[in-house]
């Protein structure tokens, strides 16, 4: 999570974007995005997607890993169980940037406890970075 | 239209300050800290280490060390609940904006807001208009913080903060014991706060503060060096002493000029 907080501030850095227009932009709240922003808070992927257009990046730029140590490092036994269940099937399921993704996903606050939630959860974000990529 | 700009530092500042007077008029200036803690729904611990802060739950919690003396408690208390109340005013902004202003100097946030709090906490236990009713009946003297302190349970080093930091009078202040000890001082002003006297040493016995006749419940004027820790710098001024003789406590104003003859510099620095 780390990486996504500094990353979402740099970003606004480079974007000259106060935190007080960056979170109405993405419609949360200063304090939300400070907590974002300072690794104190676990976004949704929607709210994700939605700093990330504000932000001009590309969602799998946000949650990309920097630093390869991180790879597989605290991952939910649920997600765990999901990779190894889907990635034959779905190729991108081997990459660290897409592990990386999901690991930083949280659902109603919580890490999604079935095999079948990762899957939405996936083939959702599948769907918007194949949009993203052809619009 | 949106305001591309973060609040700085001294305007989270003053807007701390400005929601802690509305917080506490709407909580009927209530100064004990366990009523607050109640009203706000803050859970209060007893602990050997004081802190504030809030479980995974969501459950504000402080701890306070209540093995101190009851005025200490009272304050630390406070002081505690100001963490919180940084972090509930303007639904989380303000901690928000001293964060992101702080961002490359954490020492400097923590530094910020622990002055904040403490300063809060003062507000909390002295709140403003008992400070300016006193102020107005003992005028700007030892003698009003020696009231403000017995009238709200604070601490003598915390109503003399209180009361000089409140107004816009470049003063060195001293508390000392019948021993000649400084217990506390303050030195406020541009011009003053570059010079601190310093606390934990004995003034000479021969210092006009020590020396100087005082009756009871009158402000004596006179004009001595500041007593400067370790006797290195000359500054004489004009000099407001009293003592409360029941607590065995002197304190004196060093100050440019009496407050009588300068109404102009009775002006809340609020």
């Amino acid at each position: 999570m780390g990486n996504i907080g500094r990353r979402l501030r740099q970003a606004r850095k480079e974007q000259k974007l106060s935190l007080r227009s960056a979170s109405e932009m993405a419609e949360i709240s200063v304090a939300y995005l400070s907590k974002i922003e300072n690794d104190e808070a676990n976004p949704t992927l929607e709210i994700l997607e939605r700093l990330a257009v504000v932000l001009k990046m590309r969602l799998d730029e946000l949650t990309a890993s920097s630093n390869a140590s991180d790879f597989g490092n605290n991952m939910p036994e649920s997600l765990k169980s999901f990779i190894d269940d889907y990635k034959e099937r779905f190729n991108e399921l081997n990459q660290p940037d897409w592990q990386n993704l999901l690991k930083n996903v949280r659902l109603r606050g919580r890490y999604p406890q079935k095999s079948e939630d990762w899957l939405t959860i996936f083939l959702d974000a599948r769907r918007a970075f194949e949009t993203d990529d052809n619009g | 239209m949106t305001t591309d700009r973060d609040l700085t530092i001294p305007e989270v500042r003053d807007s701390f300050l400005e929601f802690i007077e509305n917080f506490h008029a709407q909580h009927s200036f209530e100064r004990d800290f366990r009523i607050l803690a109640k009203e706000l729904d803050i859970k209060v611990c007893s602990s050997n280490q004081s802190k504030a802060f809030t479980r995974k739950d969501g459950q504000r919690v402080i701890l306070v060390d209540m093995s101190t003396s009851d005025n200490r408690v009272a304050f630390t208390g406070l002081h505690e609940i100001s963490h919180h109340l940084l972090r509930i005013a303007l639904d989380g902004s303000l901690i928000a904006y001293l964060k992101e202003a702080t961002y490359d100097n954490n020492d400097l946030g923590v530094a910020l807001e622990e002055e904040w709090c403490h300063e809060v906490a003062a507000m909390l236990l002295m709140p403003t208009h008992l400070l300016k009713n006193t102020v107005q009946t003992y005028g700007y003297s030892p003698l009003a913080v020696f009231q403000l302190a017995d009238c709200t349970g604070a601490s003598l080093p915390a109503a003399l903060r209180r009361v000089v930091e409140s107004y816009t009078i470049d003063v060195h202040a001293v508390l000392i014991d019948n021993s000649a000890k400084v217990l506390s001082s303050v030195a406020h002003g541009v011009k003053r706060k570059k010079y601190p006297i310093g606390y934990d040493f004995r003034l000479e016995n021969s210092h006009p503060l020590i020396t100087a006749s005082h009756k009871p419940m009158c402000v004596e004027y006179f004009e001595a060096p500041i007593p400067f820790k370790n006797g290195q710098r000359k500054w004489k001024s004009k000099v407001m002493s009293a003592i409360n003789h029941s607590q065995n406590r002197t304190l004196g104003f060093f100050l440019d000029s009496y407050s009588h003859d300068n109404t102009d510099q009775l002006v809340l620095d609020l």
